[in-house]
């Protein structure tokens, strides 16, 4: 049986600069329950590509589809709504808001929702993903209490609250010591796993390259190469 | 976002960059606060200079006369009267609600009185004039009528006034009146006391000037409503004005009027009619000095006026058009002053903005990557300026208050009495504080627009992971 493409991404081209190649011709499909990691020297494209499945980048060339929806048709309200409800995303410096506790930080994605889910719901579905993450006692604390690795599995917890069908990671683990870096990689296996939630990781990271199901190193101008990981 | 969430996020931001905000809305709050006080201040001074010195509710038409200057005297040129052919012109033309004749007194009249309140009688050269009882009926005191005096017909005889009611005493006086002169002196009987009208401008000079150069008590205006004193018509301080005929008749103050002679007595017009026939002849009765014209409305005035100096005739000065255009032009010149001080302070907020927008911007950032649309954004910014909007608003007209009223404790406890001194020199109405607050809130948003629309274009892209 043919596996189901979450992610389409055709003849991509990205400059930020006249002459400046970022990612040129770029084709990637990225199939339902992958758990891929993209690596590659800094500049290569890595964030951009991330960015641009993510709908935070919409300047670009060629096509990029994510769950069926093709990202360059939707108007910007519609992109915020495709990144509320379809994406999560899980960043470097985690980008916690210091005002909020821990469990009002996971909330923040409900309060852009369009939906007329329940506020009682979100907050059931926070604390269980809280829990899910290692950090349920954590949840009334404020981010600058715990360590970086409480961070991030907290920052995580906020990019699963809407179930999106994709996360996508930006060097998850760069900020991190080593054991909670392999923590964090645990989890998105687990996820991964025991969920299948499709997974996109941009790092440097080789360990995380190597819990991958799938490595797509990009090279100067986007020229990728694949590599299936055991 | 929903409403609720948004006020959630505008709260949270106020409270965490109250600083901030306390520090940009200062001169949002001064310019407000110098807003509000000249405003109510201007309300003030207008009630009482147009309300009280110069009301502006009717017109006082007079004959048109030219006057000739003749070494130190003028000659006057030109009708002096107005017929009731004037009155019924004037009564025609359009606007006008009703016209009401008003007569002077023509022969001097004296008054005697004032020893119940001031201690020693007064006597003083009145001036008067009659006025139509229908101008003033709003005016008089409740438990008393301003109307042509009523006589008890066959006469009562008496001898105290305790037998002749409350609106008469008995009257017993070696010259009776006009209407009653050939009774025999000695017989006494009871009479109406005349009705009189006075104006607050009497009450004010009083105790502003006259009481202070005999060493009077000052006059509640309220208090001596409904007292009396004698008036000998036909006398006069000046030898050579004094008539052969003189006629004693006691007058009740019953109210006070805008409508009424500045300096002087007002009578109902019948008596004042009869006053002039007796000395003048029934000719006397006939003609007017002025009239006054009630117009539909305020803004009616300034055309009926045309229409009416079209017909021939004056309109007389009362200096109300001058003040109340000095008051305007002054008003005018504060309240742009103060729209100067909260424009800059609007410029003054979008800088804070722009720079709070800037420390935020990961914050922004991090709610558009979440999911928030480029509105919610602007209308958390301009949420956030409406919020400290309102609260300066508030802030300002509450300074404003007590400014005025440190103000007015000065004027009443260390500045000397003056004519038409208020208690209040401010009058701070809705109007005032709607508008303040409204005008804030505008202000404030106007300087948070464009730093809102940058804010709703922030790139998360590029402020979350640095691409």
């Amino acid at each position: 049986m043919e596996a189901i493409s979450l992610v389409v991404v055709g003849h991509l081209k990205k400059n930020y600069q006249p002459k400046q190649c970022i990612l040129n011709d770029v084709n990637l499909r990225i199939e339902d329950a992958e758990f891929v990691a993209i690596t590659g020297k800094s500049g290569s494209g890595k964030t951009t590509l991330l960015n641009i499945i993510g709908g935070l980048d919409s300047d670009y060339e060629g096509q990029v589809e994510v769950a069926g929806k093709v990202l360059s048709t939707l108007s910007d309200d519609e992109l915020s709504a495709y990144r509320n409800s379809h994406v999560g995303f899980v960043f470097q410096s985690f980008h916690l808001m210091p005002h909020l506790s821990c469990l009002e930080n996971v909330l923040l994605p409900s309060a852009f929702n369009q939906g007329k889910a329940v506020e009682t719901a979100f907050t059931q579905q926070a604390l269980a993903l809280l829990a899910m993450v290692g950090v349920a006692e954590k949840a009334h604390e404020f981010p600058n209490c715990l360590s970086g690795g409480q961070q991030q599995r907290v920052a995580i917890a906020r990019a699963l609250l809407m179930q999106p069908k994709l996360l996508l990671c930006d060097e998850p683990t760069g900020s991190l010591d080593d054991e909670s870096a392999g923590d964090i990689i645990q989890l998105f296996a687990k996820l991964n796993a025991e969920q299948g939630m499709t997974i996109v990781v941009v790092t440097h990271d080789a360990d995380v390259a190597l819990k991958a199901t799938r490595t797509i190193h990009l090279r100067q101008c986007g020229v990728m190469e694949e590599g299936q990981c055991l | 976002m929903s409403i609720k969430k948004r006020w959630q996020f505008i709260l949270s931001s106020l409270i965490r960059h109250r600083k901030h905000f306390m520090l940009s809305s200062i001169g949002i709050v001064t310019g407000i606060m110098a807003f509000s006080f000249f405003w109510a201040l201007s309300a003030g001074v207008s009630q009482v200079v147009l309300g009280e010195i110069f009301p502006v509710k009717t017109l006082e038409v007079v004959p048109r006369s030219l006057g000739v200057n003749v070494g130190p005297i003028q000659l006057g040129l030109g009708a002096d009267a107005l017929t009731q052919k004037s009155v019924t012109a004037i009564q025609a033309v359009p606007n006008v609600t009703k016209v009401y004749p008003k007569m002077k007194v023509t022969t001097p009249m004296v008054g005697v009185g004032g020893k119940k309140y001031l201690g020693n009688d007064l006597q003083i050269e009145i001036l008067a004039e009659g006025i139509d009882p229908g101008l003033v009926a709003g005016d008089v005191d409740s438990q008393f009528k301003f109307e042509a005096t009523p006589v008890s017909a066959p006469l009562q005889s008496c001898k105290t006034d305790l037998q002749c009611g409350d609106n008469g005493y008995c009257y017993d006086a070696p010259n009776l009146s006009w209407r009653y002169q050939n009774l025999n002196p000695g017989f006494a009987y009871c009479r109406h006391y005349i009705p009189v009208l006075a104006s607050q401008h009497l009450v004010e000079i009083f105790n502003g000037v006259v009481r202070r150069a005999h060493d009077f008590p000052k006059l509640n205006p309220q208090f001596v409503i409904g007292y009396d004193w004698d008036i000998i018509l036909g006398s006069s301080v000046v030898r050579r004005s004094e008539a052969s005929k003189k006629y004693h008749y006691k007058v009740r103050l019953v109210g006070f009027s805008d409508q009424a002679m500045w300096l002087g007595l007002t009578f109902p017009l019948p008596v004042v009619q009869k006053f002039n026939t007796l000395f003048h002849g029934a000719e006397a009765a006939q003609t007017f000095h002025s009239v006054t014209v009630k117009v539909d409305r305020k803004d009616q005035i300034a055309a009926v006026s045309q229409k009416i100096e079209q017909l021939g005739f004056d309109i007389k000065d009362s200096g109300a058009a001058r003040a109340s255009f000095i008051i305007l032009v002054t008003t005018l010149v504060f309240l742009v002053i103060s729209l100067i001080i909260v424009g800059v302070a609007a410029v003054n907020i979008m800088h804070v903005y722009f720079m709070l927008i800037y420390e935020r911007q990961v914050e922004i950032g991090l709610m558009r990557a979440l999911g928030a649309k480029r509105s919610d954004i602007r209308w958390v910014i301009l949420g956030e300026a409406g919020l400290v909007g309102i609260m300066s608003g508030i802030v300002g007209v509450v300074l404003a208050l007590l400014s005025s009223q440190v103000i007015d404790y000065i004027s009443r406890y260390y500045v000397p009495d003056f004519p038409y001194k208020p208690s209040s020199y401010f009058v701070f109405d809705a109007g005032v504080v709607v508008t303040a607050v409204l005008l804030s809130v505008g202000f404030c948003m106007l300087g948070a627009y464009f730093p809102a629309s940058r804010a709703a274009k922030v790139d998360p892209a590029r402020v979350l992971t640095g691409q």
